[in-house]
């Protein structure tokens, strides 16, 4: 008898043991982080609703004030996908409205129907009373197990418009990366699958020392937990180096959660890398991939179909005109050949031909110091890539009239040769009906005029005419100088005219001059297409620049410039830009 | 936090557990024994312990005395292996039940969405 009573009561305190499981595990908390509005704005946002007896000054700044708050009225929209495997695209699954009813705080529960063992994504967008989104924000490549408790954060920023990233309002500090309040340069970034953002190495000043030194430090950004670690570093400090993301699978056929970095190539110090290493995030190791090529700097890397392509590069007595492919397993391995070896140049991806990849390559220079321009006939190419194979052609741009032959040039010699070189590229596609299928826009940069280097006066669009039988450009002044920018594509609306990519500016002089203390200019830039009528042109574009909530578009509690910051998309759309020691995300307009 | 909760709680019931193990080698307070004797079962108290009692005292010989003593004295229903396991249960149940509202969450928390505008 007394042996039955003990085995009920182990029943009984396993049944507890098993409740505390049960009870304690599987809860999801997703908490908002709001940004930092611009510090011209006093205004709190417990006081930032927009009353009837307000003055017109102090609407227009709550107005300016309610794009950084979630107010009562708001309405907030979380969305969740999910899928079982990482290497396929997420799946909706369910979206809860919140209404916001009041200015300070809130706190719902979403609909408890996460499955275990699948990866999640959660879009948050803020709608204001008039159903205009102002804040949006992701979290992705989450596994749900049900033991375990989640409790992340999900940063907003503000739709189409750059923010410091900050722990909360409170905290302007924000994020902190290696890279000092003074003119650094060459650092890459990479936006990883699970949202992650890598960065590494870069050429850094140091303002007191007056000296510059060569990074091998490397960073990892987490959004779901604010923070910013310290990962293994470089195999050796490098600077202007090139970085792509391969979307890795084992020889197990299994599909990397994060992804693995391309770092290729770059400046050692006074002599170049001739290494293409695989940085894995899960390991925290660097692999060289053992390909042989040359040394060289400032390649360019385009990332297409989770594949990395790496093209040209230089060295101080090279331009390299090597295209190299790394597949998805990580082999690196040379595809083809630039009719011209160039580096300072811009490698932008074209809609694929009987299922063949296509990149338009635009200008640069044979020297690594971005001397001798390439222009005349040789200014663009286009790169087709078959299989294991690549072709370059180069493409002649109508209304380049000395860009047809060099002897064209020869024959007038006072033409001044079209030439861009260190500028930023990149594509940008429409919806049917909506605009032309693709344009590709490049920004800032600095020209040939008459044998001196100027900065770039104006922003270049890219296109074909609607049977793709010939090339045409369009040119736009820019308000702005930025030789050497980066830029990167953010997520427009479905159907929308206009399409957009965040525009990290850098410094205004051509040389790379680390004691240059311009302030932090970050550019959201807009293409509009408009039904045109131009013959075999279906379409008219309008390229500017939009006006932030920063005053003049620049962070003015960031008052030293990274010369050539760069900037990452991730795949949500949303764009990460690096400024000296800050981190700025800009929100895309959808997911 | 929670899960720092749970993992206490987790380990208050195993140290529950094993003492309830630690228990099963150790003879219940009023576990029945044979008696001393040949008298037979029944609960066979020796003459000094405190539960001693006779009533209607008749005189008999020394060694009639112990056997006529266990014959006398019933088990107090307090001693009885179905009361004592039943209070110990009673007991334990509120113990856990105790340990289990003070250290596990308020409640399941489920999944929630937060958020708060800090004043500037």
């Amino acid at each position: 008898m007394n042996i039955i009573c003990k085995f009920i009561l182990l029943i009984f305190l396993s049944f507890i043991l098993i409740s505390c499981d049960d009870g304690n595990s599987g809860n999801f908390k997703i908490n908002l982080k709001l940004p930092v509005s611009p510090s011209d704005i006093s205004i709190t946002c417990a006081h930032a609703e927009v009353k009837d007896d307000d003055t017109d000054f102090d609407k227009e700044e709550k107005i300016k004030k309610s794009n950084f708050c979630i107010l009562n009225g708001d309405q907030i929209m979380l969305s969740i996908y999910s899928t079982a495997d990482i290497s396929e695209d997420y799946s909706f699954v369910d979206r809860k409205i919140i209404k916001v009813t009041n200015n300070v705080s809130g706190e719902t529960d979403f609909v408890r129907n996460l499955k275990p063992s699948r990866y999640y994504k959660f879009y948050v967008e803020v709608t204001n009373k008039n159903e205009k989104t102002k804040l949006s924000g992701g979290a992705e490549g989450i596994f749900f197990e049900d033991s375990k408790n989640y409790d992340i954060n999900l940063f907003l920023g503000v739709t189409g418009d750059f923010v410091r990233v900050v722990h909360n309002q409170t905290n302007e500090s924000g994020l902190k990366t290696y890279i000092p309040e003074a003119g650094s340069s060459g650092t890459r970034a990479v936006a990883l699958r699970d949202g992650r953002i890598f960065y590494a190495g870069g050429s850094i000043y140091n303002d007191i020392d007056t000296d510059t030194k060569i990074e091998k430090t490397a960073q990892l950004v987490d959004l779901t937990k604010m923070s910013v670690t310290k990962v293994k570093d470089l195999p050796f400090a490098l600077t202007d180096f090139s970085a792509g993301l391969i979307n890795y699978v084992g020889s197990d056929k299994k599909v990397s959660e994060t992804g693995r970095v391309v770092i290729a190539f770059g400046k050692k110090g006074d002599s170049y890398s001739d290494k293409i290493y695989l940085y894995d995030p899960l390991k925290d190791s660097y692999q060289d991939t053992g390909a042989a090529f040359s040394g060289r700097a400032f390649p360019q890397s385009l990332v297409i179909g989770g594949e990395v392509y790496i093209v040209g590069g230089c060295s101080d007595s090279l331009s390299l005109s090597d295209i190299i492919k790394v597949d998805k397993s990580g082999k690196a391995s040379k595809i083809g050949d630039l009719k011209q070896g160039r580096c300072l140049h811009s490698v932008s991806e074209l809609p694929a031909i009987e299922g063949k990849t296509r990149m338009l390559v635009l200008g640069g220079t044979k020297k690594a110091d971005g001397t001798d321009f390439i222009t005349g006939e040789l200014f663009a190419e286009i790169i087709t890539v078959d299989g294991d194979n690549a072709t370059s052609d180069k493409v002649a741009i109508e209304g380049i009239s000395d860009q047809a032959t060099l002897d064209s040039i020869k024959a007038n010699p006072t033409a001044i040769a079209f030439s861009l070189a260190s500028h930023a590229s990149t594509t940008l596609n429409w919806d049917t009906n909506k605009g032309p299928s693709f344009v590709v826009l490049a920004v800032g940069g600095f020209l040939n005029s008459e044998g001196t280097r100027v900065v770039s006066p104006s922003t270049y669009l890219f296109r074909t005419n609607d049977d793709g039988s010939k090339w045409i450009y369009q040119a736009s002044g820019s308000s702005f100088k930025c030789a050497y920018p980066s830029l990167s594509k953010i997520n427009a609306k479905e159907y929308s005219n206009s399409q957009y990519a965040v525009l990290n500016c850098g410094t205004d002089k051509v040389a790379r001059n680390p004691e240059n203390t311009l302030s932090q200019y970050i550019y959201i830039m807009e293409a509009q297409a408009a039904p045109g009528s131009t013959a075999g042109l279906s379409y008219n574009m309008n390229i500017s620049a939009k006006n932030s909530l920063f005053a003049e578009n620049n962070d003015t509690e960031n008052n030293s410039v990274y010369l050539d910051g760069p900037v990452t998309t991730n795949d949500m759309g949303q764009a990460f830009v690096f400024g000296t020691t800050y981190i700025y995300m800009i929100s895309g307009f959808s997911l | 936090m929670n899960s720092k909760i749970g993992k206490k709680m987790k380990n208050v019931t195993k140290l529950m557990i094993v003492v309830f193990l630690l228990s099963l080698f150790q003879g219940a307070y009023a576990e029945e024994k044979k008696a001393g004797g040949s008298t037979g079962a029944g609960v066979n108290l020796k003459v000094g312990q405190n539960f001693y009692f006779e009533g209607n005292v008749v005189e008999k010989e020394d060694d009639q005395k112990e056997a006529s003593m266990a014959e006398i004295k019933k088990t107090p229903f307090y001693q009885t292996t179905w009361f004592i396991t039943t209070v110990s249960l009673v007991a334990l149940a509120g113990i856990s039940t105790g340990v289990y509202f003070l250290t596990a969450n308020p409640a399941p928390s489920g999944n929630v969405v937060s958020w708060s505008n800090s004043a500037k």
